[in-house]
């Protein structure tokens, strides 16, 4: 008893030292480049986002403080490769490419998604999530998604 | 009586005859006698063993017994019976002679923890149950100031506690608190929630327990679904032969937590957070043949967490009708009102006292606390009557009933229609026939229901699932004192409209007396567990994205152990000791699991995998002749794999060790209990798929300390729990409770 008392004394459990981040690497396809991109009109923002919920609409394209997202994406190109470091850890269940279509602050839309597993990963503290995304401006994903 | 000793004396005599002058010569002789209540009636069943041989009896129901062939010397008798107080008698045998032993054993509101009723459904010796089991006297409740069953069962070998839910060597892992692979009999009679399966830890007051039993491993062939990976017995006092009334007090509060960045986040973090509670208790006869125990309790918890307080009043009563000596009616009842924050997962490794919150749907948010308030009522009556001298009746029913309403923001409650209404009511009859002292049967029937309906679930209907089940169970004595039992259960479960599932559970036992005071067992057992209500139809994302899965099959299991057990007087010292050794090996099949279903972005309960569970556990108790000292330690080994991934099962821990020690020092009382348990060799990430840092999880080393005194009456009890200051998670994203003082002050008049 008193070998497992001395072994008790590291106090257990305890939060981590630093807020802990890793990295988010996403690769993205254009579906139909280069006949199927909008017309300049229509490509006001491209963004690869990740979000810590599924929103339920485009309000929550607002909430930034939940939401990682890349600088611009390159458009009119067949894929590119985006790199975010800094990542808070943490489950991020909906992750993809947001298009703004419009002036409006809410004409946002997403244009692909993450989809392996569900569309669901976990970045880890100092790890490399790598993900990948389909862009397809013709056929975009249901949104608000169709989630219980 | 003397017509029956004398006829057993006649037998004996033609033993000796028969066997002739060799065994005449053998030094042996013969103990006889007749065993009683203070009352004068007989005890029938009464255990009388001779401590170091294999030789016993069991009294007729007469109350007579007769040992023969007891070695000439020195020898150390144990009475014992359930519902009396153990006795031992030091007595001296002469060659050749017989010696009449009459013992008189007090009717108590007993620790006769050397007798164990669940393993055969019927009152046995410890030396001769075939089975694992463990218990928890009442002493060892009070004096560790026990507040639940969850906090009694913690310190059992071989048991974790994750949250709310039991896991009995491995048997269970964490399924989010539903469905329950551990049955808890109350009296006998099963009683788990209608609505999750789950065990109802404030279904009895910790103060109305007489003693817990714990069964570990399947036990379906003798109580049907949900024994899968044991039984949780608790045994309720009887009343006082005076009147007795029992006050006790208790108050304390938690330390602040140790890190600073936890206490930033939370503004309730830097005070103290106190608990207490007030228990009343009486118990009195009413007349020549009644009595009653009355419980009152209430406690109120501010919880080491934010959002974890928790305020609840209890009453219970049990009423005693003593039809006549031999014939008793028992009515339990119960009713429990408990308003409570829930902390079910946190914010955060770095912010672990806030719960989180998570946005899985369209139109809900996922929170990591719930308010709710919740009404459970029992209702248990329960008649004996021996009908004849060998055929004894047993009657039983029981009646849960739970009442839960979501509270709103101003703390009030919601109506009913959006939270769960369940009553779950069945009975048993079961016959003991007894036709020779060597045989004994026990057959029975048993039926039971429940009507759930929930705003959790997928649908409006009030759900059932109604079972009926019969059973029956042979012992024989064969060879002197090998116990052979072997026995039957089938059952069967109508899941929904049309579709009925039925399943036989068989077991066999047997119990071989080996030299001294040593037994060995071995046994085989299938068990069975029918998914619950809630694993099959809850549908909802208050919490976490859950989906229904109204095809769920049964779990099964088999399962193999083989044990030795001895108890009695270290050689050549005073020194009590009882130890157990088992080795088990348990196989599922179809094993209900929570599984995320990436295709629909929500878990749900999947018959998911075949596993194995074996291992092995050691318990050793020590103590001294008058109980001064007593130490008892218990190690449980576990290799727990899912054999379809070939992976160690979730949430199972391979190393669990449990210690306590207590002294006296004068008039002070001095104890420390010990958990340790190894991290879990897997954790299920997919829970860190909604939760932040769900995934992380450690080792777990509590060490409780406590000192006591009783002067004039009053017993007071300063209570260090988790005095090391150990931070550790029970389950995924809830930080287990951190040290906390608590003073108990109790007295009896």
């Amino acid at each position: 008893m008193a070998a497992v008392a001395v072994a008790a004394c590291d106090h257990g459990f305890e939060p981590p030292n630093e807020p802990t981040t890793g990295t988010i690497v996403a690769d993205i396809q254009y579906v139909g480049h280069p006949d199927a991109w909008p017309p300049e009109s229509e490509l006001r923002e491209l963004l690869f986002i990740a979000m810590r919920f599924v929103p339920r609409d485009t309000s929550d394209f607002l909430q930034l403080n939940r939401i990682v997202f890349s600088d611009r994406l390159a458009f009119r190109v067949a894929g590119e490769r985006v790199v975010l470091s800094d990542v808070p850890t943490g489950p991020y269940p909906y992750a993809g490419v947001a298009q703004k279509f419009g002036g409006d602050p809410f004409d946002w839309r997403p244009v692909g998604l993450v989809e392996d597993d569900g569309g669901m990963f976990v970045v880890t503290a100092r790890e490399t999530t790598f993900v990948t995304v389909e862009v397809d401006f013709v056929h975009p994903p249901d949104f608000p998604p169709d989630v219980p | 009586m003397f017509g029956r000793i004398t006829y057993r004396l006649l037998g004996a005599a033609c033993l000796v005859v028969l066997l002739g002058p060799s065994a005449a010569s053998a030094q042996h002789g013969t103990l006889f006698g007749h065993i009683s209540d203070a009352e004068g009636s007989a005890v029938p069943g009464a255990h009388v063993v001779v401590q170091g041989t294999a030789l016993g009896d069991a009294a007729s129901t007469d109350g007579s017994y007769l040992i023969p062939g007891i070695p000439a010397g020195m020898h150390w008798v144990r009475v014992s019976a359930v519902g009396y107080a153990t006795v031992r008698r030091d007595v001296e045998i002469s060659v050749g002679d017989s010696m009449r032993l009459d013992v008189t054993i007090a009717d108590v509101t007993v620790e006769s923890d050397e007798v164990i009723v669940t393993a055969a459904r019927r009152a046995q010796t410890t030396d001769g149950v075939a089975a694992s089991v463990s218990t928890l006297t009442a002493r060892e409740i009070t004096m560790r100031n026990t507040l639940a069953l969850d906090d009694a069962l913690r310190h059992v070998s071989g048991v974790q506690v994750a949250g709310n839910q039991i896991n009995i060597r491995g048997s269970s892992g964490f399924s989010y608190n539903t469905g329950s692979r551990v049955l808890l009999l109350v009296d006998g009679m099963p009683m788990l929630r209608p609505d999750t399966e789950g065990v109802p830890f404030d279904a009895v007051p910790i103060h109305q327990i007489q003693r817990i039993e714990v069964l570990k491993g399947p036990a379906s062939a003798l109580y049907g679904g949900g024994a899968l990976g044991g039984i949780i017995h608790v045994i309720t006092k009887t009343y006082p032969d005076e009147p007795q009334t029992f006050v006790e007090i208790y108050g304390g509060a938690y330390d602040p937590p140790r890190y600073a960045v936890w206490r930033r986040q939370w503004d309730g973090a830097a005070a103290p957070r106190p608990l207490g509670g007030l228990t009343v208790g009486h118990g009195r006869p009413l007349g020549e043949r009644v009595g009653m125990w009355t419980n009152v309790t209430y406690r109120y918890d501010a919880g080491h967490l934010n959002m974890n307080r928790r305020r609840s009043v209890q009453a219970f009563s049990k009423l005693t009708w003593r039809r006549a000596s031999d014939a008793r009616l028992d009515v339990l009842l119960g009713a429990n009102r408990r308003k409570s924050d829930s902390f079910l997962f946190w914010n955060g490794a770095r912010d672990a006292l806030n719960p989180g919150s998570i946005e899985v749907g369209r139109a809900t948010v996922g929170t990591g606390s719930d308010d709710n308030l919740i009404n459970e009522m029992t209702f248990q009556p329960s008649y004996s009557d021996v009908l004849t001298s060998d055929l004894l009746l047993g009657v039983r029913a029981r009646f849960i009933g739970v009442l839960v309403q979501a509270l709103d923001e101003e703390l009030q409650p919601k109506p009913l229609a959006e939270g769960t209404i369940g009553f779950r009511y069945g009975g048993e009859v079961q016959l003991d026939y007894e036709p020779a002292s060597r045989r004994r049967f026990i057959a029975g029937l048993s039926a039971d229901a429940n009507a759930t309906r929930s705003g959790f679930f997928d649908t409006d209907d009030r759900l059932s699932q109604p079972e009926a089940a019969v059973f029956g169970q042979w012992e024989e004595t064969v060879g002197g004192s090998t116990r052979l039992t072997t026995g039957v259960r089938f059952d069967t479960y109508r899941i929904r409209a049309g579709h009925v599932e039925r399943k036989v559970s068989p077991r066999l036992s047997v119990s071989v007396p080996l030299a001294f005071e040593w037994s060995m067992r071995l046994a085989y057992g299938e068990g069975f567990r029918v998914p619950s209500v809630a694993e099959r139809f809850v549908e909802n994302s208050d919490y976490l994205p859950v989906v229904s899965n109204v095809d769920l099959l049964p779990e099964t299991s088999r399962s193999y152990e083989v044990g030795v057990h001895g108890a009695g007087r270290a050689p050549r010292t005073r020194f009590q000791y009882r130890l157990d050794a088992a080795a088990f090996w348990s196989d599922y099949r179809r094993l209900i699991e929570p599984t995320f279903l990436a295709s629909r972005r929500a878990f749900q309960f999947v018959n998911l995998t075949r596993a194995r569970i074996r291992g092995a556990e050691l318990t050793a108790a020590l103590s001294t002749p008058s109980e001064r000292t007593e130490l008892g330690i218990g190690y449980t080994l576990l290799d727990a794999r899912d054999l379809s991934l070939d992976q160690p099962l979730f949430f199972r821990s391979r190393h669990a060790v449990k210690a306590t020690a207590s002294t006296r020092l004068g008039p002070v009382e001095l104890g420390a209990d010990l958990r340790w348990t190894a991290r879990p060799e897997r954790v299920d990430s997919d829970f860190a798929r909604f939760v932040r840092d769900a995934e992380m999880i450690g080792p777990t080393r509590v060490l409780d300390l406590r000192a006591a005194s009783k002067w004039r009456g009053v017993r007071a009890a300063l209570h260090v729990k988790n005095a090391l200051d150990y931070y550790y998670l029970e389950r995924p994203a809830l930080l287990a409770p951190y040290r906390h003082v608590v003073l108990q002050i109790s007295t009896t008049f």
